[in-house]
Parts: C-alpha cells; sequence; structure tokens
C-alpha cells in the first residue's frame, strides 16, 4: 500500500502548468473585443467569442513501473494515439457606464474521446466504483468531455476622493498579487487563487485568464497617489485546485480528483473530501514606488488550495482533507534594467501543511483545523524571475527569455512531526529534504512575416527540480522535469495555431520523488479563432 | 506567447551602455537673442525663400476651425485648395533635389498608384507664449551628456542646435500639449496588400516636460507618460500598458497589465533594432514616431538645412476612412498633402563597435516644429532599406501642428509596410489639454481598474 505517496501530488502539477501560466501570464488574450455601438460615448458593451479546436497525441506507450494499481488507470486508459479531441468555447461580456460596470465571461467544452470507452484492459488495477474498467466515471467524463461553466461574474467601479481613488470589484473574479510568473505555487499568487490544472494540461496555451479559477470576492484598492497604494480583499468561497478527473490522461493518482472513487489495497471507498470554510480568508497588500523599483508588502490568510490525505482503517474509508488557517506575510520588488526586468519575492509563513504521510484516522473525528494529523508548521519561500527582451543575434530578429526560480525551506515543524513524509516508500532513500531549489523557463525566438501575413514563434521551454525534494507541494525531486519544444502562428492576427511536443524527464515512478508522466510524452495541435 | 503586447510607443525606451561621455555646451545669450529677432521662437528661420515657394512665418495658424469642438472630429482648414502640381515617377527627377531618397524609391516602386501631390506651403507651428519663454530660457540652458538631457524644460530644448544630437532631442520633445486622449487604429499591411489590424487602442499621453506650472527646477526627468488599453485586435483585447519616458533613458519605465489576473509587470525596455510588438515588428523600436529612443550608438551630424517635399498640414489624411486612405501598398495619394518646407537633415552613422541593423539613417526635421517628418534607412549592405513618415496636422485650439502618433513606416525592399495612431474612424480625434490625476498613470491605477 502506498498511502505516504499520495498526498499533495496537486502541487506538483503547479510545474507543468506553470508553462501555460507563463504563457497566459504574458500573453495577451485572444479574444477580441467586439465592441457594440451604443450610440452613447458613456456606455461601452462588448462581447465576444472564442472558438477553440485541439488535439493531442500520445507517443509513448506504457511502462510497466508505471503500473502501479493506484497510479494506472490514467496511463492505462490511453494507449499510443489520439488522448484528446477538443471543441472550447470562451465567452465574455463587459459592460461599462461611466464609473461602473459588469463582467461576465464563461465557458464550455466537449472532447470526443472522453465520450467513449477507454482503452484499459485491465479489469483488476481499475480504481472506479462506479463505472466498468473500461470506461471513465461520469465525473471524468464531465470535467473533461462536456461541460460549461461561469468563469467571472462581477461588477466593477470607481470612485475619485480627492486626490486619492478607490476602485472595487464584487463577485466572481480572479485576483492575484505580487511578481511571480510561472512559479506562483511558492509564491503570493499561489496563496489567492485555485488554479484549473487539468484544463491548463488538456489545452495547452490557454490564457491565464481561463485558468485562475474565479472565486466569489470582494477586493478594493485605495490608491493616495502616484507612489502609495493600499489593497484588500477577502474570498467568500474556499476553493480547491480543479485536478485532472481520476483516469484521464494527465492523472497519475487513481484515488484523486473528479472520479477518484476507491484506493486499491485495501480497497477503501472515497469519503467526502474536508474543504476550508467559506470564510477566513483574505489579504492585505501595500504597493509603492521606490525610485526605479516597484515595492510590495503583503499579509494574507488562506486555506491550502491542495488535498491531504486521510485514511479511515475502521470505516473502510480514505478523504482527501484541505488544510485551513494558513497565514503568509510577503515582501516584493521588481525593477528594469535595460532589456531585462528583475523581480524577487519572498514570504514567511505559519500554519503551513507539510508534505505528510496519509494520517490515519482511527476515529474519523480528524479534520483541518483543530485536529490535523498531517504536519504543520513555519516555511520560507523566495521567488526570482526574469523577463528578457532579446535582441537581434544570429538565431532571430527578437526572442523572449522568461524565466523563475523558486526556493523553499522547512523552518520549522509545530505539530504532528512524525506525519512528516520524511522517507518515502520502501525504503527507497529518498528524502523529503528542508530546502528545495527548482527553476522554469521560456525562450521563444519570434519570426515576423515568414510567410505574407503569417508571424510565427518557436517557443521552448524547460522546467526542472534543481536542489532537495520540497517539504511543501511545489517543488520537484531534483533531476525531474519536462521540456517542451512548440510552434505557434498567427495568421493576419485573426487565426492563432500550435504545436507543442512535450517530454517528460527524470526517474520513472511513482512516488512524488519520481516522474509519474515518464511515459506520456505527447504531442499537441490546437487552432482557435475569435469570432 | 507574445511577451509584451502592447508596448507601442512606449516601446521607444531603450538602454545600452552609453560610451561617449562629452557635454554639448548650450548656446551664447547673444546667440539666443536671435530667437527674438531673425529666428521663430522655436529657431526656424522667420523669413520665406526667396523663390516665394516658402512663406514667412507670421505666427502660425492659431484662427479657430468652424465647428471645431475638442474631443470631436478635427476638420480640414486648407480642404478647398488644389494641387500646385505632382510629382510622379515621370517627372520626378524635375523635382529630385526636393525628394528624399524613400520619397524616391517609393514613385519608383509604384509608378501607377503612388504620386505626390504638392499643395501651397502653410507655416502652421505655433505654441503658447509660455512655450516659446521656455524655449528662450532653454537655448542657454540645456545640455546633452553622455546621452542624458539636462536643464531643459517646457520648451524646444535646442531651438538653436549645433549637434545632431541637439536636434534629435528636439524632436523628441516636441510640443504637443500637455496632455491629449486618442482612440486610434494601428494597421500593419503586409507585402502582398493584406491589411491588419495590429491594436485598437484607447491612449491617454500627458506630458510633465510641459506642464505649465512646472519648473525646470522641480522636472524629475519624466517627460512622456502614456496609457494604453487595448480593445483590440484578438491578440491584445483587455491588455493594457503604462509607461514613464525620461530624459535619462536608464530611468525609463514600462508596465503591462497582465489580463485574467488584474496584476501588472514591469517589463524589459525594448530597445533599438529591436522589432516593436506594436507593428508586428515591421517597425523596430527606435523607429515608433519616425525616430525615438536612445541615440548613443550612432553619430549624429547635422548635414544642414534644406527646401524638400514632406508631408504637412495633414489634416486631410483624417477626413475619410481608414479603408479609403490606405491602399495595398502606401497611402492613397488622393488622401495626403505635400508641402515645400525648409528641414534640418540629420544623419545618424553607426559608431565603430557598435551594432544596428540600420547603419546609416537620414532624417528630415521640419525647421517649425522639429518634428522627424521623414527618415530614411540603410542596410549592412548600403542599400535604402526603410522610410518612416510622420503626418502633422494643424490644431489651432492647442495651438500646434503635430503628428499625434499618426506615423507610418514603408520597408522598401520587402513591400510591408505600417501606419499607427490612425484616428480616421474615430468620433474623437486627438481630444487635447486634459487634466489627468497625477495617480492615471501609474501600474497600480491599471491594475485597480482593469476588467479583464
Amino acid at each position: 500500500m502506498k498511502l505516504n505517496q499520495t498526498c499533495n501530488r496537486s502541487t506538483q502539477r503547479l510545474s507543468t502548468v506553470a508553462a501555460a501560466a507563463l504563457l497566459a501570464a504574458l500573453s495577451a488574450p485572444q479574444a477580441q473585443a467586439f465592441q457594440i455601438d451604443t450610440g452613447n460615448p458613456d456606455l461601452k458593451l462588448s462581447w465576444d467569442n472564442t472558438l477553440k479546436y485541439g488535439t493531442a497525441f500520445r507517443l509513448k506507450k506504457q511502462s510497466d513501473v508505471l503500473l502501479d494499481p493506484n497510479h494506472d488507470d490514467g496511463n492505462r486508459n490511453f494507449n499510443r494515439g489520439l488522448i484528446s479531441n477538443r471543441i472550447d468555447l470562451l465567452t465574455e461580456a463587459d459592460v461599462q457606464y461611466g464609473n461602473f460596470g459588469a463582467r461576465v465571461s464563461g465557458s464550455a467544452w466537449y472532447d470526443s474521446v472522453y465520450n467513449s470507452d477507454t482503452d484499459n484492459t485491465s479489469a483488476f488495477t481499475a480504481n472506479a466504483l462506479s463505472v466498468p474498467y473500461n470506461q471513465f466515471t461520469d465525473a471524468t467524463k464531465k470535467l473533461h468531455g462536456r461541460k460549461g461553466e461561469l468563469l467571472d461574474a462581477f461588477v466593477f467601479g470607481k470612485f475619485d476622493l480627492g486626490g486619492s481613488k478607490l476602485t472595487f470589484r464584487a463577485g466572481r473574479h480572479t485576483l492575484l498579487w505580487g511578481e511571480s510568473l510561472f512559479l506562483g505555487g511558492n509564491a503570493i499568487a499561489g496563496a489567492q487563487a485555485a488554479i484549473d490544472v487539468s484544463k491548463a494540461l488538456s489545452v495547452p496555451n490557454t490564457p491565464f485568464k481561463e485558468l485562475g479559477r474565479p472565486t466569489n470576492q470582494l477586493s478594493s484598492q485605495l490608491q493616495f497617489g502616484p507612489d502609495l497604494t493600499i489593497g484588500a480583499y477577502y474570498k467568500f468561497k474556499a476553493d480547491q485546485l480543479r485536478l485532472p478527473g481520476a483516469g484521464s490522461y494527465f492523472s497519475d493518482t487513481d484515488f484523486l480528483g473528479a472520479g477518484g472513487e476507491r484506493l486499491w489495497g485495501p480497497g477503501f471507498t472515497r469519503a467526502p473530501d474536508i474543504k476550508g470554510k467559506d470564510s477566513g480568508e483574505g489579504g492585505v497588500q501595500a504597493r509603492f514606488h521606490v525610485a526605479e523599483f516597484d515595492v510590495g508588502l503583503y499579509a494574507i490568510r488562506y486555506h491550502d488550495f491542495g488535498p491531504q490525505l486521510y485514511i479511515r482503517p475502521i470505516q473502510g474509508q480514505f478523504a482527501w482533507v484541505y488544510p485551513t488557517g494558513s497565514v503568509a506575510y510577503a515582501a516584493s520588488a521588481s525593477t528594469t534594467i535595460g532589456p531585462v526586468n528583475y523581480a524577487v519575492e519572498a514570504s514567511v509563513r505559519r500554519n503551513v501543511a507539510f508534505n505528510s504521510k496519509g494520517g490515519l484516522d482511527f476515529t474519523g473525528t480528524a479534520d483541518n483545523s483543530g485536529n490535523p494529523l498531517y504536519a504543520i508548521g513555519k516555511s520560507a519561500h523566495v521567488n526570482f524571475s526574469w523577463l528578457a527582451s532579446v535582441g537581434q543575434n544570429w538565431l532571430a530578429k527578437e526572442a523572449d527569455f522568461v524565466g523563475e526560480v523558486a526556493w523553499n525551506r522547512r523552518l520549522s515543524v509545530d505539530k504532528n512531526e512524525s506525519a512528516l513524509d520524511l522517507i518515502s516508500n520502501g525504503g527507497n532513500a529518498d528524502y523529503m529534504s528542508r530546502d528545495a531549489l527548482k527553476t522554469r523557463m521560456v525562450y521563444e525566438p519570434k519570426y515576423r512575416q515568414a510567410l505574407d501575413g503569417l508571424d510565427i514563434t518557436v517557443p521552448v521551454g524547460f522546467g526542472v527540480g534543481l536542489y532537495g525534494n520540497s517539504s511543501l507541494g511545489g517543488s520537484q525531486r531534483q533531476g525531474v522535469g519536462d521540456m517542451s519544444f512548440g510552434m505557434t502562428g498567427a495568421y493576419l492576427d485573426i487565426w492563432r495555431f500550435s504545436a507543442t511536443l512535450t517530454h517528460y524527464f527524470g526517474r520513472a515512478g511513482i512516488t512524488k520523488y519520481d516522474q509519474t508522466l515518464k511515459d506520456r510524452d505527447f504531442l499537441s495541435l490546437q487552432v482557435r479563432r475569435t469570432f | 506567447m507574445k511577451l509584451f503586447p502592447t508596448s507601442l510607443h512606449l516601446a521607444t525606451l531603450c538602454l545600452v551602455t552609453s560610451l561617449a561621455p562629452f557635454a554639448q555646451a548650450a548656446v551664447s545669450a547673444d546667440e539666443a537673442a536671435k530667437l527674438k529677432t531673425e529666428l521663430t521662437p522655436f529657431g526656424a528661420e522667420k523669413a520665406g525663400n526667396k523663390a516665394g515657394t516658402i512663406p514667412a512665418w507670421t505666427g502660425g495658424y492659431t484662427t479657430p476651425m468652424p465647428g471645431f469642438v475638442n474631443g470631436g472630429k478635427r476638420g480640414d482648414p486648407f480642404a478647398k485648395e488644389k494641387p500646385l502640381y505632382s510629382v510622379t515617377a515621370k517627372n520626378m527627377a524635375e523635382h529630385a533635389d526636393k525628394l528624399t531618397d524613400g520619397l524616391q524609391a517609393l514613385l519608383k516602386k509604384y509608378p501607377d498608384t503612388f504620386r505626390i501631390d504638392v499643395y501651397p506651403t502653410h507655416r502652421t507651428a505655433a505654441a503658447p507664449q509660455w512655450v516659446y519663454d521656455n524655449t528662450a530660457k532653454n537655448a542657454t540652458r540645456a545640455k546633452v551628456d553622455n546621452d542624458k538631457l539636462t536643464g531643459a524644460f517646457g520648451g524646444i530644448p535646442f531651438p538653436i542646435p549645433k549637434t545632431g544630437e541637439e536636434a534629435m532631442w528636439n524632436h523628441t520633445l516636441r510640443w504637443r500639449s500637455p496632455a491629449w486622449h486618442v482612440n486610434f487604429t494601428g494597421m500593419q499591411v503586409t507585402a502582398a496588400g493584406k491589411q491588419v489590424v495590429t491594436v485598437l487602442g484607447s491612449g491617454d499621453f500627458q506630458m510633465p516636460y510641459y506642464d505649465k506650472n512646472g519648473s525646470a527646477d522641480k522636472f524629475d526627468g519624466n517627460f512622456w507618460n502614456i496609457r494604453l488599453i487595448n480593445q483590440g485586435p484578438p491578440i491584445r483585447a483587455g491588455e493594457g500598458i503604462v509607461g514613464r519616458q525620461n530624459v535619462d533613458q536608464d530611468k525609463t519605465q514600462v508596465w503591462v497589465y497582465l489580463a485574467g489576473q488584474r496584476r501588472t509587470r514591469k517589463l524589459p525596455n525594448g530597445c533599438c533594432d529591436t522589432p516593436t510588438p506594436a507593428s508586428a515588428g515591421v517597425s523596430n523600436f527606435d523607429q515608433t514616431d519616425v525616430f525615438d529612443g536612445r541615440m548613443d550608438r550612432f553619430d549624429w551630424k547635422i548635414i544642414g538645412k534644406k527646401e524638400m517635399l514632406i508631408p504637412y498640414n495633414e489634416n486631410r489624411q483624417l477626413q475619410r476612412g481608414i479603408k479609403d486612405v490606405l491602399l495595398a501598398h502606401h497611402i492613397n495619394p488622393d488622401d495626403a498633402r505635400y508641402e515645400l518646407h525648409r528641414v534640418w537633415v540629420i544623419e545618424a552613422t553607426l559608431k565603430a563597435g557598435q551594432r544596428h541593423v540600420q547603419p546609416k539613417r537620414r532624417f528630415y526635421l521640419d525647421e517649425d516644429t522639429w518634428i522627424a517628418v521623414l527618415g530614411d534607412h540603410w542596410d549592412a549592405r548600403g542599400q535604402l532599406w526603410q522610410m518612416g513618415f510622420a503626418s502633422p496636422i494643424v490644431m489651432p485650439d492647442v495651438p500646434a501642428t503635430t503628428s499625434p502618433q499618426n506615423f507610418g513606416f514603408y520597408d522598401l525592399i520587402s513591400g510591408a509596410w505600417y501606419m499607427g495612431g490612425m484616428l480616421n474612424d474615430q468620433a474623437e480625434q486627438f481630444k487635447a489639454s486634459m487634466n489627468y490625476a497625477d495617480t492615471t498613470f501609474t501600474p497600480e491605477a491599471m491594475a485597480g481598474e482593469g476588467i479583464r
């Protein structure tokens, strides 16, 4: 039984997600705001729709190392060949009258692959209870195969208060602070919003505006002048990462995420997740300028977006538990020196949950606040990132080089130290370390007008754990990572397409110190346009 | 991934280590006194030419245009005039001494569609008295040292320039208005003649350098503030950018709004011969507004003053829609207005040890406004490659004759071209002299007000 391998897999995903987040972070969104002429210059209306078609192919066959009964469904469900055949619609509408307005957006998708049977032939290792071994659970089918959802739905406005200015947003929206680019899980942004891991993996290069999960909150800022701004938000809803559904292509843990129903070994079934309360999450920030530096100070209280595992042997159940009540204090600074922008962010946190062995809950009374089974303590985090505009060289007339390095340290364990996942399963001599360091970067040369009306870019991305096995969700094992080779095109700035080859490297295995997707290299193709 | 989606004019900002540390001296008080006699307050020759084809400057065009409302369309005060003559591929030899190399190349490349309609010359350039007063003060106090400008404020910095670099600073700090707003379209046209909207933007601009209540002592060097919010095209909707350009380019700052995250991030300062995303890569950062940005890769030389045919008083070009004004390979000659004016000819030659894809460039600066109206660029093989142009507009309400971001760019080899800052399809064409709150041009304001 490999209970202790499973926790917090979610945040490891951030590495892959980072690729998408990066694109998104710096990428202009694809939608053309279709301005509706209202005849009144104070009333602005826009509505636009972006249609995407994407398909993806698995390039390698299943590796025997990655066919553990609790970590094989996503692997066995897809033979080499087609893994996604998906159409996506994003619709957005904004209305603004004077200083006030509202925005609504939503998306819907259909993927024929998830509306068919799987390739799984292994009846005795399938974890699903509700359907036969060769079918996706309804939850996975819905999440990946046919779903529509509301994204943004909020009102906004601004007031001029003499020399200062107050702005607010109320309703479903995403709000991120700080300077992080890729490795937001280790940064302030990672304490503010859950992300759609599933979509990021399924639709490469999804703009971030579709990845950051909007949530019900009130956010506001008061700007006292050009050099000092105070901001605050309060959330009305606890959020969880949207993980790949159990049995979907990028799922490496068969009892985690939507459709995760059963844990093999004991054959335990899934109890309802223990989520955070819809209260107690919010933050304040101060932003100011010192010479050519942007400086920020932040304090945030939040509930963890990634889960820990509890096992209830008496009840024959397991549960995913979202720790609550973490507090982060952070500072950031950013400046530009010539063609490069540099930014650094640092935080110390208390009441954070460390990667823990699955907690054994004999009485069924453990929870995510007063009586946790996972290790809790203090941590320190630093992110350093850069954006570089690369001028003319032998490779291309222009290129972007963007990257980030993230470090974290387990400062102290204040509770349940014995739960720390210090030695991984089977005496593999894999230690969760006190310090961990990882990086991700993308180099993207650009070729404008490669053909008449056609601009091409060739992004090459790379992410890897540099040192240690993180005590917190965000870092990988040393030497485990992925790289991607892409080509994107824009025709007349209307049609966009991309082709991306993603390769996973590092030691294959099913623990969180391994590369669980080692046999999952894939090629994805996508085309989109806005109407 | 598009890293710097909206950089527009801002994009001008560049940083390269500077190597030429010698200070330029200001002119003497005696010489500066000419600004009140034989020179205009901006340093042009007041008198007309002997041939009578260039009239004397008599204070510029400050007559209000009938029906004009600030924030509305700008009419053409010279709409009824007819061309004096047209220059075509056939008769260009007769006018060759008045034509830039770039215009000659266009005439030869598109003999059937391109021509130059020459209208009577009107020396419309004007500015408020306080701008003239500041210009007179700048004449004796402004200096360029190591590519950094000091001692200038609220007027043309070097009305009597002694070096090419000083003349180019006059262009950079030309009088436009203390602040203005434009909604505009940027259009790229491919070599095959396909039109691509590269930006549909709403822009707010402020020149703290031209703050009537400011002074040289209090001026912190941020001469140009910009805020652009993009409504389109597909690639740029919802994006925004805020920038502050400094006379010390090392202190220039630009931030981009990150859609979906409601935060901003400071950007690298794009520079020199890196293509600007705003022009879809057709033009480079330092070709924005014909020329903008760092000068320290080049030696700048004043070749002299010359009478040349240049785009001028181009209100004509604002009147019809974009689809009428843009032809497949160039602006519709029916919508263009050229006049004979005296221009400063400034030549830039790449310094030894420096790199730039255009090692030789020649700029033509209108003597009355200091706008670099035309610019020719040669490639490393000495072949004429590209040509930039501005379209100065008469705005008696400001008063000014200036180019409100409407500049363009022809690639004479590939045939692709770009026209930025087009106001044609807008109900509002350069709303001038706004009052912006001092928080407007900050990344925090952009983050707080961001919708997408």
